[in-house]
């Protein structure tokens, strides 16, 4: 009986584990392969280091990763501020029960897909967008080269203005359920011994959301460190992302750029594992904690 | 009750904040000609329109072939990810923490990853150029959430309604499908909704396995956003959006409505 | 010397009064109940007095101060609620010396005071650990705790025993008490436990419909109610129309038709002469029984030891007797 149980259960969970590693665990160990040069279909079947050196080496590997870093850096922090900011709102005004049609508003960034995303930026920002013209308008600038280059630019402000905008929602979305949990009770109690709005904020509800703001903010850091399509539409040919760099050496058609690819998107993919796994600890550790 | 004093304007300023980027597209998708320093368009055209939904743009074929492909994605998920959800937190499985880290894996890989590796491969089984190879790259980057939605709907269920049922005379098929399944209904939402959005935003992987034969909407739209007409790239940029947006509203009505009007939801 | 004057105060939710313009004196150094059943507006009360409540009308004053437009952070009272509300990211010291903290007391300071209110509580062993490692008991006493550190003009408690288990209950309501003579800190308590207010209550006030009917020691009130509706909150069953009563007990001509009499159930005895009447209902307690009695006429419940009680059963003719000095006269 409880043999059949216990396999019964190993059953169910078979077919999503069958599809999980020969569709993904599978591609990565054949990325892998190749990026040791493992081709044997044109008669290359040894591994060698040579391509991660190479990776490693070429001047805009570190020109891609240094411009990687600065966007996924820029772009958590200022997804995270406006993340708890749009939560705290929210919190404040209940809108769950209240107002629930401003509550889907807020959250409209997440339906809409990244390239959609990216090209209304370009639409508000570029030197030619809305913005440009509102300043043209008010008298700051002359012509449309006058106003900063944001989009399609080579610091990256353009993806992480697109990340800020679609990730900020995100954020406050995982928030959010933490301060739903909170009853007036906590404020109560915190005003009686002498809290004021600001010290219950900055005492009570940073502290308490702040195991979820770390596991939404490591997702979005990982995420916009390895995404294709925003830095694809707004970047600048040079440098590049890294996952644009790498999609740029893998479709050169050359087997010998495609293994510094795969090089590339492994050494991203061992970053965002271990990222991925920090940011679970977080979560379960949230999860665990006991709220009244 | 209102716990905390917020000023109204801070609310308007976030709206405002999250609504202005649909502006420049609607005039630029509507706008006659909008040359430079003109904060509104001069005079109004549908020309951008027409062009989106001309006979042979493709761009019904391109949303159904998107649709099509998510819908598959995300049946595929579906069956697969409620048992395996089912067993993960019922099942008192050996190794149970260890295949729960390696079913979630994917959500923090980028897809790319895995199709540069897997695209010879597939190339060699004939499945590149295909719907099918389509699906089954689209899988691994969305199977998690459902996975993860069930996983919490299961685990927010509770069990003593299930023994209940079993009380009073319920085998297991009866209290699947009278018990459980109501329950994930709702608590599905979320990820199906994940997954049918994974499935339709897909871009550079749609394109190195689908060669550009599987035309999907973003692969039909990226070449007009990527410095082609403003007009007719935020037109197709706004149907997108629509679409997608469309998609997240139809699901929530069909999977929760149900639920929403009888006031018993909780998730 | 008065601490806390309540002058008109009401307040209006949704075009219902929760409190009827009413008055209220708190005396330094006591134990006030403010008694009543779920609704009576006890509650709202206590969240005025907090200042979590703002009254439409009314003044408080506080030592001759008027702190009605005073937000509740600048009260300097403490309070406990019916769960601990304890902050689940901070160590029970830090839950402890959080009123401390916000009244800006150095640290080291902060940290001597809670763990000298922790003691107080019997808990200083667990100053480390988080709340929820700690069961509802002593969550509550954390919560106790925290009250007694910031040494608060005033203590207010909301119905802050009503979630423990019996036993918990107890020993909790003994540790107040103690503490509250012990420091001498006047306290407002809020509950709808009659035991509880007469175990603790120096003086307490019946409310009802947001109201207060009557106020007074625990005992007066028991024993000379103003109103039948204190009476039978309090647990009067036996409230008879004057010409009933004379059926069981000779009532002077002062006596007149209008008005009520009150005979507390224990004050009627059953013994070999008096009043016939046949048993209805018996109701066993632990270490008393109820026991229902039919009259001619009406109806009345003795109280006896359980012991004696099993000497009855229904339908049994019983006679009658009444303490004269127990009964107690209230207008109709």
């Amino acid at each position: 009986m409880s043999m059949w149980r216990r396999n019964k259960y190993a059953l169910f969970v078979l077919p999503a584990f069958l599809l999980t590693i020969t569709l993904f665990f599978g591609g990565l160990a054949d990325g892998l392969l190749k990026s040791f040069g493992y081709f044997p279909a044109i008669g290359q079947d040894t591994l060698r280091l040579s391509f991660y050196q190479q990776a490693l080496a070429e001047r805009a590997f570190q020109d891609s990763l240094f411009l990687n870093l600065r966007v996924a850096l820029l772009s958590t922090i200022f997804a995270s501020i406006l993340g708890i900011t749009l939560a705290l709102v929210l919190y404040a005004f209940q809108l769950r029960s209240k107002r629930p049609w401003l509550l889907r508003l807020l959250q409209l960034p997440l339906t809409i897909p990244h390239l959609a995303a990216g090209y209304f930026m370009v639409l508000v920002f570029s030197q030619s967008g809305l913005m440009a013209r509102l300043a043209y308008a008010v008298g700051w600038i002359d012509a449309p080269a006058e106003f900063p280059v944001i989009v399609n630019d080579a610091f990256g402000w353009g993806m992480v203005v697109t990340y800020a905008w679609k990730e900020a929602p995100f954020v406050a979305l995982l928030l959010y359920p933490v301060l739903a949990r909170i009853g007036s009770g906590w404020y109560d109690t915190a005003r009686i011994y002498g809290a004021r709005p600001w010290n219950y904020i900055s005492t009570i509800l940073l502290p308490a959301i702040r195991p979820a703001l770390l596991t939404a903010s490591l997702i979005v850091f990982v995420y916009t460190l390895t995404a294709f399509e925003v830095p694809y539409l707004l970047g600048v040919t040079y440098p590049a992302t890294l996952p644009v760099y790498a999609y740029q050496l893998y479709t050169s058609g050359n087997f010998e750029d495609r293994s510094q690819a795969l090089a590339i998107f492994w050494l991203l993919t061992v970053v965002t594992l271990l990222f991925g796994w920090i940011a679970y600890r977080f979560y379960r550790k949230s999860y665990d904690r006991g709220w009244e | 009750m209102r716990s905390l004093r917020v000023p109204y304007s801070v609310l308007i300023l976030l709206c405002f904040l999250f609504v202005i980027p649909f502006i420049p597209a609607l005039l630029a998708s509507l706008g006659g000609v909008w040359r430079f320093p003109l904060v509104i368009p001069e005079g109004w055209s549908f020309r951008a329109w027409e062009a989106v939904f001309r006979e042979n743009s493709g761009t019904l074929s391109a949303i159904w072939t998107s649709l099509w492909i998510a819908l598959c994605v995300t049946v595929i998920n579906v069956l697969v990810s409620v048992p395996a959800a089912y067993a993960l937190v019922r099942g008192n499985l050996r190794y149970r923490a260890a295949i729960e880290a390696i079913l979630l894996a994917p959500i923090f890989v980028p897809a790319l990853a895995v199709v540069m590796g897997i695209h010879l491969t597939f190339l060699r089984l004939g499945l590149t150029e295909t719907v099918l190879g389509v699906v089954l790259v689209h899988l691994a980057p969305s199977m998690p959430y459902v996975i993860r939605a069930a996983m919490i709907s299961f685990e927010t269920m509770n069990r003593e309604t299930e023994q209940a049922a079993q009380l009073l005379g319920a085998g297991p098929w009866s209290r699947f499908l009278f018990v459980i399944l109501p329950h994930l209904r709702a608590g599905l939402v979320a990820g199906v909704t994940l997954s049918m959005l994974i499935s339709l935003s897909q871009y550079s992987v749609t394109l190195l396995i689908g060669g550009g034969q599987v035309v999907t909407l973003p692969i039909l739209l990226f070449p007009y956003i990527s410095g082609g007409d403003t007009s007719i790239g935020s037109a197709y940029t706004l149907v997108f959006s629509a679409v997608a947006l469309l998609l997240v509203i139809s699901l929530d009505v069909a999977l929760r409505g149900h639920y929403k009007k009888k006031g018993r939801s909780r998730v | 010397m008065t601490v806390l004057r309540l002058k008109e105060i009401e307040k209006t939710y949704d075009s219902e009064f929760t409190l009827a313009p009413l008055e209220l004196v708190i005396e330094e150094g006591e134990f006030f109940t403010l008694i009543g059943p779920s609704g009576c507006g006890k509650t709202t009360l206590l969240k005025v007095i907090a200042g979590l409540v703002t009254p439409d009308k009314g003044t408080i004053h506080h030592k001759g101060q008027d702190i009605t437009e005073v937000v509740a952070e600048r009260r300097h009272f403490a309070m406990m609620f019916q769960q601990p509300h304890l902050f689940p990211h901070m160590t029970v010291e830090q839950n402890v010396s959080f009123g401390l903290r916000m009244n800006k007391v150095p640290k080291t300071e902060r940290t001597r005071r809670a763990k000298e209110a922790l003691r107080q509580v019997g808990l200083e062993s667990f100053a480390a650990r988080y709340p929820s490692e700690l069961s509802g008991g002593q969550q509550q006493r954390v919560s106790l705790a925290r009250a007694l550190v910031v040494e608060p003009e005033l203590l207010l408690l909301d119905e802050p025993f009503s979630a423990l288990d019996p036993q918990l209950k107890d020993e909790m309501q003994h540790l107040v008490k103690q503490l509250q003579k012990q420091l001498g800190i006047t306290t407002v308590c809020v509950t709808h436990d009659q035991q509880e207010a007469f175990l603790l209550a120096d003086r307490m006030a019946v409310m009802k419909e947001g109201k207060i009917l009557q106020v007074g020691a625990p005992h007066t009130l028991y024993s000379h109610p103003d109103t039948r509706d204190v009476a039978s909150f309090l647990g009067h069953t036996n409230v008879l129309a004057a010409q009933d009563a004379a059926a069981l007990i000779p009532l002077t001509s002062l006596v007149r038709d209008n008005q009520l009499v009150i005979i507390p159930s224990e004050a009627i005895r059953l013994e070999e002469t008096g009043t016939l009447g046949v048993i209805k209902h018996i109701q066993l307690q632990k270490d008393t029984a109820l026991v229902t009695v039919a009259l001619s006429k009406f109806e009345v419940v003795a109280k006896v030891w359980a012991s004696r009680a099993s000497n009855y059963k229904l339908g049994d003719q019983v006679f009658l007797n009444v303490e004269p000095n127990a009964i107690h006269l209230i207008p109709n």
